[in-house]
């Protein structure tokens, strides 16, 4: 059964090539364009495998999704990426205190994409 | 792969710096405020972050230095002076130079994004608080999890890893199983779980991770690729890799060797330690452990590798995004046939109607609903809001009002406005133009306008909004208005019109229109490029548009601009002349008589008609465009708003109304005036589009006796 | 004294992940308080966490406290047998609950 994915990213190419790569990839994807957007859809989705979200987003952040994500039963488990830059060293850690299964460090290839996926939702 | 996207991120990037813009102007204004910070950092952190993933690395690291400022900014760590604005302005403009210049960017560039990086540094250096120890900490060279490419040297060696996982790592939605196979990916892998510590299930916390492993593992890619494995985990674990033993292998291996092989090349074990290990009644693993050696079936493994391969190697394009990007050409395309339907159903309904078959005539008012459905359905597609556009012109007046000395706002409407991507593109440059005008003739300076009792800012107000077919766009200053004393000396030397000329006040505004017209007495920087608002005027026109002005003296100038929504479609009125077909825009036909003979009346040189009340003049196109044959004994006259006057155009017979698609004219029908292109009908036969507005300006030149055309139109 | 040996099944379906290991702990905990053997059947299971193991090995553990049997049973997922072999659980592939009874590494007082 193919992998759900959820993506959560104020940048429309982010989101686009994101799901581009996972897509050729097998795995379903469904976007949101900001930490609020994606909350109101959590409720809704089901059997979610991952869930990839950036940190700076308008209407609610990153950090703050992951927290208001882990308190709902469904998605205290759910693996989590923080899309992150390599200047935010404090965001990997608020992150990974926030409840986030790891992180992705932009810019990123294709491959190094698949990989962490991987490593987190297989 | 990624660089499909490499557009995508460019037009993000243009709204992104786009919106950044109007968010640096307002932060100007409120220096410091912390939304609008938030608001900037994040626009420059986006682009930052997206860069290097389409190719713009040069942008990456320069937006890297802007953000950091901003970052500091926000955190109250660097205070922000009022030439941050200008300066982060100049570094927005010099990242979207970097986004057009692509991957090359010339040595000029370079030398401009090493400036500013000075600017950036010289503002960080001059505002920096106290402490000064603000340089950013590097990021960590692991922070970047998995390595591209893992393959560093080849050299093949053999580790032993011990692992124990936080007990917290389950709830962080770690998938730790899913960590040994990634290890056992590496290379050649032998875990060995410990579970002395997980208890009776009475005592066990189900969500706390009890197990560790050691781990031998050989492998050519190196301590870094190892431990990445971990490196989600690696602050809340215990991670130990030690080194076993260091051996050249094989250059070219054809396919994973079993470790078991690897270790007897090497003389570490003999065959038969093996085969007496693996005879063992005691289990491997702890035989192995025990001799810290190990040999494993590795095919179920090397097979996971191969399909990951194989997999990597199989993409294939899959579409299943909820939005999709298509080219331009292709939505033209779709446009263009569906203008051929639009024309071709509108044959169908003609046809229907003189066959009435009631079965006939039934599928074609369906047809004609679904066609004018898909018509608009697709006209959609190319919809945009026109607000994309308001904040270059914010721009304009910022830059220009300092440049001039003047004190102005822009305050906009109706952004959401949508209407033709193309029309929008073509709106661009006839609005910056307006509103330079407004700014350079319009806005009085500080001074003036305190004395005339004005505040001492001016405000050009910019607003669109829909009205039927049509998009009004408005450009309304509080300025000085027009001087038409001055206009009627500037046409006067310019010879625009002639002297004793009594011409009243609208027709007086209509000459800031004329080519070569402007009243600035110094050539500004701004208003004097050579290009007038006759310039604009004919853009406006290319549009199908019209411009009207509107002014009073001392209270300001408002422009406003009818554009048609679209400039695909056009519903006309069908009329023929001879053998020759011609499409009248329908939205400026204000209505059709019939004519004979004896009802026209002659003044002046100019044929007349009396229509409601009003005498107008009229022009029998079949003289114009010099048709063959005679005019049957009753012609119409199909009369038609033109800018600021009606006119009338003589043809054989009007026959209906009409949908048409808006061709291009080819080479032929360039130098016609007053068509502005072509549509092919139903049944294939062409129809010109008259350009109503020009047909009637040069019919009026013509009849005023400039050129020579007005006795072919008198002979008629 | 019972007079006649009663048995309990458990049979979990879909991916045993993480959010199943602590319902299935309460499950079994009721089966092993209450039964004189309990069957653990894979058949319905895709996949395995390491929670859900954990869960399978402090089951052995109460049930040998307990004199209680726990038995695994049932056909065990391709996926199910790779991953518990990569990660060393077991040395060799396990199709069924009986072989993957006799292979776990550490399982069980015979081994600990």
């Amino acid at each position: 059964m193919a992998k759900r994915i959820l993506i959560i990213d104020d940048s429309a190419a982010i989101r686009q090539s994101i799901t581009y790569i996972l897509n050729q990839e097998g795995y379903e994807t469904i976007e949101a364009k900001d930490g609020q957007e994606a909350l109101d859809m959590l409720p809704t989705l089901d059997a979610i495998d991952l869930i990839i979200t950036d940190v700076n987003m308008p209407n609610l952040d990153g950090i703050s999704f992951i927290r208001k994500a882990r308190e709902l039963v469904k998605y205290r488990f759910t693996p989590i990426l923080v899309l992150t830059t390599e200047s935010q060293g404090t965001k990997m850690n608020e992150g990974k205190e926030a409840g986030a299964t790891g992180w992705i460090v932009k810019p990123f290839s294709a491959d190094k994409l698949l990989g962490i996926v991987r490593k987190v939702a297989e | 792969m990624i660089d499909g996207f490499k557009e995508t991120f460019r037009e993000e990037a243009e709204e992104l710096l786009s919106g950044l813009e109007g968010i640096l102007l307002e932060l100007e204004t409120k220096p410091g405020d912390p939304e609008l910070l938030n608001a900037a950092f994040r626009a420059v952190h986006t682009i930052k972050g997206s860069a290097g993933m389409f190719g713009f690395e040069a942008i990456g690291r320069f937006a890297h230095d802007l953000e950091n400022i901003m970052d500091r900014i926000r955190s109250g760590s660097l205070s922000m002076t009022k030439d941050f604005a200008d300066l982060a302005l100049s570094c927005r403009d010099h990242i979207r130079t970097l986004l057009a210049a692509d991957e090359d960017p010339g040595p000029a560039i370079q030398e401009r994004t090493g400036q500013l990086v000075e600017a950036l540094r010289a503002y960080a250096a001059k505002g920096s608080r106290a402490d000064g120890g603000e340089s950013e900490a590097p990021s960590e060279g692991r922070a970047d999890a998995l390595t591209d490419n893992p393959d560093a040297g080849g050299e093949e060696t053999v580790w032993r890893l011990s692992f124990k996982p936080g007990q917290g790592v389950f709830r962080s939605g770690t998938k730790v199983l899913r960590l040994l196979e990634e290890l056992s990916e590496l290379g050649d892998c032998a875990c060995f779980p410990h579970t002395e510590n997980i208890p009776e299930l009475e005592k066990l916390d189900p969500e706390a991770c009890l197990t560790s492993w050691d781990a031998i593992i050989a492998s050519g890619k190196g301590p870094d690729a190892i431990k990445d494995v971990f490196i989600f985990i690696e602050s809340e674990s215990e991670i130990a890799l030690e080194k076993i033993e260091e051996a050249a292998i094989l250059q070219e291996r054809e396919e994973p060797k079993k470790l078991g092989e690897i270790l007897l090349d090497r003389g570490i074990v003999t065959r038969a330690a093996i085969d007496e290990a693996l005879r063992s009644q005691r289990r491997l693993g702890e035989v192995l452990i025990e001799k810290k050696l190990v040999s494993k079936e590795q095919v179920e493994s090397a097979l996971v590798e191969q399909e990951h391969l194989k997999r990597v190697q199989e993409r294939q394009v899959d579409t299943g995004a909820a939005s999709i990007r298509v080219a331009s050409e292709k939505l033209d395309q779709l446009v263009d046939l569906v203008g051929e339907l639009v024309t071709l159903q509108a044959r169908l309904s003609q046809t229907a109607l003189g066959i009435q078959d009631p079965g006939l005539t039934g599928i074609s008012e369906m047809f004609d609903r679904l066609i004018s459905q898909l018509r608009d359905n697709t006209m959609s597609i190319r919809m945009l809001p026109i607000g994309s556009t308001f904040n270059k012109f914010r721009r304009v007046v910022r830059d220009l009002s300092l440049e001039l000395g003047k004190d102005a706002e822009l305050a906009t409407e109706g952004a959401e406005t949508e209407l033709d991507k193309t029309v929008i593109e073509k709106l661009g440059d006839p609005l910056v133009h307006i509103i330079r005008n407004s700014l350079d003739h319009g806005i009085e300076r500080p001074a003036d306008r305190l004395a005339a009792g004005k505040p001492r800012s001016g405000t050009i107000r910019l607003s669109a909004m829909h009205s039927g077919a049509y998009v009004l766009i408005q450009v309304a200053d509080d300025g000085a208005g027009l001087d038409r004393a001055a206009i009627k000396a500037k046409a006067l030397e310019r010879g625009i019109i002639s002297p004793g000329a009594d011409l009243p006040d609208q027709e007086i505004d209509q000459l800031i229109f004329a080519p070569g017209f402007s009243t600035a007495k110094t050539v500004t920087k701004v208003s004097g490029r050579g290009v007038g608002m006759d310039v604009v005027k004919r853009e406006i026109d290319s549009l199908g548009g019209t411009v009207l002005l509107k002014s009073e003296r001392g209270h300001g100038t408002t422009m406003t601009l009818k554009i048609p929504l679209t400039l695909a479609i056009i519903e006309g009125l069908l009329v023929k002349v001879a053998d020759e077909f011609y499409v009248v825009p329908l939205s400026s036909v204000d209505g059709c008589i019939e004519i004979r003979s004896d009802e026209v009346v002659e003044r002046d040189g100019k044929r007349i008609i009396t229509y409601r009340g009003e005498l107008l003049p009229f022009v029998p196109l079949r003289t114009w465009f010099d048709s063959p044959g005679e005019a049957p004994a009753i012609s119409q006259i199909v009369i038609v708003n033109a800018l600021d006057s009606r006119i009338g155009f003589v043809v054989d017979q009007v026959i209906g109304d009409y949908q048409t698609v808006v061709k291009p004219l080819g080479r032929l029908y360039r130098n016609v005036r007053g068509l502005s292109g072509a549509t092919i009908l139903g049944d294939g036969t062409v129809a010109l589009i008259l350009d109503v507005n020009r047909l009637s300006q040069a019919v009026k030149r013509d009849s005023t006796g400039r050129a020579g055309r007005d006795e072919a139109l008198l002979d008629a | 004294m019972k007079n006649k040996p009663t048995q309990k099944l458990v049979a979990p379906g879909g991916v045993l992940g993480i959010e199943t290991a602590s319902p299935l702990r309460q499950e079994l905990l009721a089966a092993l308080a209450g039964s004189d053997e309990v069957l653990f059947d894979f058949s319905g299971a895709e996949d395995i966490d390491l929670a859900v193991l954990q869960v399978l090995y402090a089951a052995r553990r109460s049930a040998e406290l307990g004199k209680v049997r726990f038995s695994l049973m049932g056909k065990v997922s391709e996926k199910i047998s790779k991953r518990l072999q990569v990660a060393g659980f077991t040395h060799s592939p396990c199709r069924t609950g009986e072989e993957l009874e006799t292979s776990l590494v550490d399982y069980g007082s015979a081994t600990k």
